[in-house]
């Protein structure tokens, strides 16, 4: 995954290089002056790391994985259900699946977090709450 | 009765968001401007009103984004007229066209642009700076390309003989001044009404004639047309008077256009009419023109159909100069 | 204007502040702004953005006395969750993580928070006297600062970004150079034409900052939390150290602070640059001097002191190039001169002689609302240095749902919630796999000012008004950029061959 992770970043590089050299002249010129130098650092890093011996880290590897699905699943729940139901509903997943707290104490803290994201989103921020997509629905 | 505080011009928008879109910083004209427009136009649509600053490619990217929002009253901007007219001649793929790519509901003010130059080109009148435009080219600089700055300079350029250089990409009016106060700029053109309080800068020459509600306008600016014009009373100074004065007759019909407050295209007609005539109930409130004078800022309010009237006028002017603002734009991003 | 005239101005100014019903304004002002400035992408900016319309009808003065305790009072927030969390609350709070952070780790959560109170108290009080003694030739000297001068010293406040993190300064380099493609997505500021956007109209705004930072340090935080299988942040460490131990650091290394202090104000004064690299520059300064004595991005006290000084002491200072030129250091300062503008309070020469009185309300509010921010921040630092010992898997979920509340607050699109998400991955890759994240941040600030003024001084070098090749600020640059780079490198040879 390492060695993934610095030729992802060298891939992403090429990407900035490919589209530099598309553009228009006035565009290109600052881009054109960072990139080319970007390109060969990270190329040098991804040479380092893949000559480098991976460690085997399984358990890290999963503890990783399930901490991604987490964090994953709060914008996507925010997508669905709007930014006031959707925070509650994974706090409340959340404490009662993976934190194993208790029913009622998971539901109060949810309940307490939409009524202040409600009286946030009412009194103090100046964009309103999204909605999500199901909720659009009704 | 319109924009009073029991009635809201549009009921579809009573205690709605609105966001207002600003093509430039804080701290800039058209961002003071938008936000002593706030309340007033809060308490004319009983709605409240967001301000997003969304500077870039001199305006282009937030009346890009004004363009491209939901006809639904709750996305407004204000616009830079003399821009928008410019835009569709520019190397920019985005191209709005202001009659159909946004609703006009009123101009805010005028464009009332001054030429002015910094102590280190030392001169202290029009005369002398078209001399010494003779004898050897003049740096100019602007924001952008599409700004009625690179219009005013390049144009004069062409009335007046003189040769130019464009520096384009300043952030704003503040740092031009710094350039010219540095001695890294000739000359540039800005908002008259910007340049009142900046010490050390020599005003020379003004484009327009416009009037209305200013704080204090300098009236010992010598004006470029009329009776008393640099054109009448100096025609040696310009290439060709005749031509220099079809010009500036041309130039002041659009900067007539002015700072403009938009809406996206395509607004259902009763929100149209509504928003419109909040929009005028709001550049007529009292308290608008209070706050616009207590911030040393003029106020020369018209309806839309104004507007479009001097947007149809201005059309043919607009592409003689937009040749030559092209060129001279591609010279200064070579 | 002679110094005795401006310490005369400025003690008046001191004694308006401090008068009934002045001081109501700095104090109420200063609790909204520590209360709001817990949520993230919530910030000074913000605050002033939404009192600009409540005080149309106010007088200057309460107008100066309200927008210094606004802009003051969310600095230490961020300093707090730089050194529980591992989350800078702002950008220049990044450097109070190098070392905030492991301190927290190695349970010592409270001597890094009684030592960031008060170096950040007593550097802004070093901050105003700086900027007091500056004041009579600062304009002048502001002034000088072109594009040329600009761009060296961004580019200078990259490489000092970069390099700081002194294990891997080439890969700080690599994601500075990441920040800065990153900041060119959107439209080119000169041309309009789209740049890396992907063909999306989302993309043609840029990368909006406040999400981006949101995502590559508060949700990376908190997948490497929860990945990490640790109990909690101290974990078995458990809470030790002390608000006294911290305090008192402070005094024990005066000559550091003094100097931070110095460079922070210094260094805040450069337009644009200085705010977002004040707190880097002390901090690489107070680790080169050091040498290897010091542990410094392993829990090294000096390294809160440092940053944190700076931090504070920079406030007044940036706040000149705004008041004196109209040049805003930062999205804070420049939305600061909109409300000005909009009360016909016009940055320049006459707000710096006939309005000085005004300039020093400002200054003094500021300072007033950093001393109150840190006396709070003591009196509640127990309570929140015990943060460091609640379980993870209780701190986890409202983490994650107040970086996802500040970053959809900002500007209510949910591609801005994505978008710190996504940044968040990347994030918790790179702090897993060694690449610095801060300059990524730092570059990504910074980059706009960088292509700005390199373009512009490319410019006036076409049109032969300075020669980028003799202009003695880029010969100088140049100099400060080697000595930059090679300096540690040179240490770094030194302390090997002995």
């Amino acid at each position: 995954m390492r060695r993934s992770f610095a030729v992802a970043l060298l891939l992403a590089s090429l990407y900035f290089l490919v589209h530099t050299m598309g553009l228009d002249s006035p565009a290109r010129r600052v881009p054109s002056l960072v990139i080319v130098p970007l390109v060969l650092l990270l190329a040098v890093e991804a040479v380092r790391e893949l000559r480098c011996k991976e460690p085997p880290s399984a358990g890290a590897r999963a503890g990783a994985r399930s901490a991604l699905l987490w964090t994953m699943a709060l914008p996507l729940l925010i997508s669905l259900s709007g930014m006031i139901a959707g925070p509650a509903l994974y706090v409340l997943a959340y404490l009662r699946l993976r934190a194993r707290e208790q029913l009622w104490l998971s539901a109060v803290v949810a309940a307490m977090l939409a009524l202040s994201l409600a009286g946030l989103f009412r009194w103090v921020f100046v964009v309103s709450a999204s909605r999500g997509s199901l909720l659009s629905l009704l | 009765m319109l924009g009073s505080r029991r009635n809201s011009a549009c009921p579809a928008l009573r205690r709605q968001r609105i966001s207002w879109l600003v093509g430039w910083s804080p701290g800039g004209g058209y961002d003071t401007y938008s936000r002593l427009m706030e309340a007033p136009l809060e308490r004319a649509l009983e709605a409240e009103v967001v301000i997003e600053n969304m500077p870039g490619a001199a305006g282009i990217l937030a009346a890009r984004r004004l363009s491209a929002a939901r006809p639904d009253g709750r996305t407004l901007g204000i616009l830079n007229g003399v821009g928008m007219m410019l835009a569709p001649y520019s190397s920019s793929r985005f191209a709005p066209q202001l009659e159909t790519d946004f609703t006009v509901l009123g101009r805010i003010v005028a464009n009332d642009p001054a030429l002015v130059t910094g102590p280190e080109l030392g001169v202290t009148s029009f005369e002398e700076f078209v001399a010494r435009g003779r004898q050897q080219p003049l740096v100019f600089g602007a924001t952008g390309p599409t700004t009625s700055n690179v219009l005013l300079e390049v144009a004069l350029a062409r009335m007046a003989g003189i040769q130019i250089e464009l520096v384009l990409g300043f952030p704003g009016s503040q740092e031009l001044f710094n350039s010219l106060l540095r001695g890294d700029l000739d000359a540039t053109v800005v908002s008259e009404e910007s340049i009142r309080t900046m010490a050390g800068l020599t005003p020379l020459l003004r484009f327009s004639s416009a009037h209305g509600s200013s704080a204090a306008r300098d009236e010992e600016i010598p004006e470029l047309l009329g009776e008393d014009g640099m054109i009448a009373r100096h025609p040696e100074l310009f290439v060709s008077a005749e031509r220099a004065a079809a010009d500036a007759e041309a130039l002041s019909s659009l900067l007539s256009i002015g700072r403009l407050v938009a809406a996206p295209p395509g607004l259902p007609a009763e929100l149209h009419r509504c928003l419109e005539a909040a929009t005028w109930a709001c550049l007529r409130d009292e308290g608008l023109r209070v706050s616009v004078a207590r911030a040393r800022r003029s106020l020369d309010p018209a309806p839309a159909h104004e507007v479009l009237a001097h947007v149809r006028a201005s059309r043919h002017a607009v592409a003689p100069f937009a040749d030559i603002v092209k060129r001279a734009v591609e010279r200064a991003n070579r | 204007m002679g110094l005795t005239s401006i310490a005369e101005v400025a003690w008046n100014s001191l004694l308006l502040v401090l008068s009934w019903p002045n001081i109501l304004y700095p104090v109420v002002g200063t609790l909204i702004a520590m209360c709001v400035a817990v949520l993230p992408g919530v910030s000074g900016a913000t605050l002033l953005a939404l009192a600009i319309p409540i005080t149309f009808g106010w007088e200057p003065l309460p107008i100066m006395l309200l927008f210094g305790a606004l802009v003051g009072g969310a600095t230490y927030m961020g300093s707090v969750t730089a050194i529980l969390l591992n989350i800078p609350g702002t950008a220049p709070n990044g450097a109070t993580v190098l070392d905030g952070y492991p301190l927290a780790r190695q349970g010592k959560a409270l001597t890094a928070l009684g030592c960031s109170a008060t170096a950040s108290a007593l550097g802004s009080a070093v901050g105003v006297v700086v900027v007091l003694l500056s004041i009579p030739f600062v304009a002048q000297l502001i002034l000088h600062v072109g594009p040329p001068e600009m761009l060296v010293l961004s580019i200078w406040g990259l490489f000092s970004v970069a390099t700081v993190i002194r294990a891997k300064p080439l890969r700080g380099l690599a994601t500075a150079g990441l920040g800065l493609m990153c900041s060119f997505v959107g439209l080119d500021p000169a041309t309009a034409d789209a740049r890396y956007t992907l063909g999306t109209l989302y993309l043609q705004d840029g990368l909006a900052l406040i999400p981006v930072f949101v995502g590559v340090f508060a949700v990376a935080e908190v997948i490497d939390l929860m990945a990490s299988g640790r109990r909690s942040i101290a974990d078995e460490v458990g809470l030790g150290g002390s608000l006294l131990d911290g305090a008192r650091a402070v005094f024990q290394h005066w000559g550091l602070f003094l100097k931070s202090s110095t460079i922070g104000t210094v260094v805040g004064l450069v337009p644009g640059v200085g705010g977002t690299v004040a707190a880097f520059v002390a901090y690489g300064e107070a680790s080169r001097s050091a040498g290897s004595e010091g542990c410094f991005g392993q829990g090294d006290i000096r390294g809160v002191l440092a940053p944190e000084a700076a931090n504070d002491a920079k406030d007044a200072g940036s706040l000149l190039p705004a008041l004196a030129l109209g040049v805003p250091a930062s999205a804070g300062t420049a939305l600061l001169l909109a409300a000005l503008q909009t009360h016909g309070i016009r940055p320049g020469a006459e707000l710096m002689t006939d309005g000085l009185e005004l300039v020093f309300v400002l200054i003094w509010s500021l300072f007033l609302s950093n001393l109150l921010t840190s006396l709070l921040g003591l009196s509640f630092a127990g309570p929140l240095a015990r943060l460091t010992t609640v379980p993870v898997r209780r701190l986890a979920a409202p983490i994650l749902v107040l970086a996802a509340v500040g970053a959809f607050s900002y500007r209510g699109r949910m591609g801005d919630l994505w978008l710190a998400f996504g940044f968040g991955f990347a994030g918790f890759l790179m702090k897993r796999y060694g690449w610095p994240r801060i300059p990524f941040i730092i570059a990504l600030i910074l980059g706009p000012l960088f292509e700005v003024n390199l373009n512009l001084s490319l410019s006036l070098h076409r049109v032969g008004r300075i020669d980028l090749l003799t202009h003695p600020s880029i010969l100088f640059g140049v100099v400060l950029l080697v000595a930059t780079v090679a300096f540690p490198a040179w240490q770094k040879q030194r302390r090997r061959r002995s």
